[in-house]
């Protein structure tokens, strides 16, 4: 189900009747706070698809646990992951939905910066198999709506004049396919990583509870190794929560642009967003190391 | 018991089960750690069969929750909620590894009712389990 697309309204009076003023201002003034905002905001949606991987990856694991415990003793990769389909089906939606946001901040970069909108029409495409797939409707309306905006773009050559009107439009999807992502980031993967962590100690303590007494050398070993099972867990929840954190930016980012829409190029919207870029990138420099 | 129609979970609803699943089978796994040398083996691998079953359906709701779907259950959502409550207090309450076991397979059932989303299956779950809980440790 894609969502319909929302006409770009006629400006407001006291805009028709300041635009020609305003038109030679902006063409004089670059909002390149915008266009650096938009950027890191791309870095950002594009990094979830590592975040996602990383989710099923992580199913995976507890079902390769869950097999030595449970199911026998053995499972090549191709069962597990037979096992972990329908989580990867769910993933492969919500990146789909962080690929149209990725692209939606790619036209803002191009706007901001009086470029036009280049537009990839596999992502309306995604777009719909998304709303098709028995997604949430808000979220996949808004996903569609993004994906409109941006053929619409596209066609309609947008340029910077259109910049503050976008925002405008576009601020309700935008915020509702972070608000989205950030969820599942900070509640499903979260729970998810807090599953493996209860499958580890079960599957270890397990063991040295069974075979500790009788060869208390090996289940030392055996304990070190669940350490550090259990210390790679604890760096990807950390590195879960600097990201949720680098997505906080980009929504409270895009809800400052809606804010201050009728003056892109203030100052204080320029250190506002640039208080947030730097935030972001510091973020995923550390996201790289962990993903 | 009365129970909505068959449907799907929200987002919030899957995400509050499959949180409710992971508590009891963390729980039922303590109680099998602190009892291991008064719990005989089969029982002790019947019991951890079912921590695995309760931590995959925990998983499973995790799943449902990243899909989203916003069709409101929520009245039978209450009484599966009331359900697990019950069942994650008479944890405190297992006087025998049997009794853990019976919670176990019972919350297993229930987990298992609400994925088929069917409404009989998840009434008759969810009396099942209120009466596991009542008689557990008494």
């Amino acid at each position: 189900m894609l969502g319909r697309r929302r006409p770009l309204a006629p400006p407001p009076a006291h805009v028709r009747t300041t635009l020609p003023a305003v038109a030679l201002l902006v063409a004089c003034t670059q909002p390149v706070a915008v266009a650096k905002y938009a950027r890191a905001a791309d870095r950002t949606t594009q990094a979830f698809s590592g975040v996602a991987g990383e989710m099923t990856a992580s199913c995976v694991r507890f079902e390769r646990y869950k097999a030595e415990r449970d199911g026998g003793g053995w499972d090549d990769d191709a069962a597990l992951r037979r096992r972990c389909a329908g989580r990867d089906s769910a993933v492969k939606n919500a990146v789909v939905a962080s690929l149209v946001l990725r692209e939606y901040f790619a036209a803002l970069a191009n706007l901001a910066a009086n470029q036009l909108v280049h537009y990839d029409a596999d992502v309306r495409a995604l777009a719909q198999d998304v709303g098709d797939a028995g997604v949430d409707p808000a979220r996949a309306r808004a996903v569609g709506d993004l994906a409109a905006f941006l053929a619409d773009a596209a066609t309609g050559q947008y340029r910077r004049r259109e910049l503050a009107q976008v925002v405008e439009t576009e601020n309700e999807s935008v915020l509702a396919v972070v608000d989205g992502l950030h969820a599942i980031v900070t509640e499903d993967y979260r729970l998810e990583l807090e599953i493996e962590r209860q499958a580890v100690n079960d599957y270890f303590h397990t063991a040295v509870a069974t075979d500790g007494a009788r060869e208390p050398l090996a289940a030392m070993l055996v304990k070190n190794l669940r350490d550090d099972q259990i210390a790679t867990i604890a760096t990807k929840e950390s590195a879960l929560r600097s990201y949720a954190r680098a997505l906080a930016r980009v929504r409270a980012g895009h809800q400052a642009l809606y804010d201050a829409r009728e003056e892109l190029d203030a100052p204080a919207l320029a250190n506002e967003l640039a208080g947030y870029v730097t935030t972001i990138d510091d973020i995923l420099a550390a996201l790289r190391q962990a993903f | 018991m009365s129970v909505a129609p068959p449907t799907k979970l929200s987002s919030a609803q899957a995400r509050d089960l499959a949180l409710a699943f992971f508590r009891l089978a963390t729980q039922l796994g303590e109680y099998r750690f602190e009892h291991w040398e008064d719990t005989p083996r089969a029982e002790r691998d019947r019991l951890e069969s079912m921590e695995w079953r309760l931590l995959s359906y925990s998983s499973d709701f995790s799943t449902q929750s990243i899909q989203l779907d916003v069709d409101d259950i929520q009245p039978a959502l209450d009484s599966v909620r009331d359900g697990t409550v019950r069942l994650t207090r008479a944890v405190d309450r297992l006087r025998t590894p049997r009794d853990a076991i019976g919670i176990a397979t019972t919350a297993a059932s229930l987990a298992a009712a609400v994925l088929t989303a069917n409404a009989a299956a998840i009434a008759a779950a969810v009396a099942a389990a209120i009466d596991t809980a009542d008689k557990t440790g008494r």
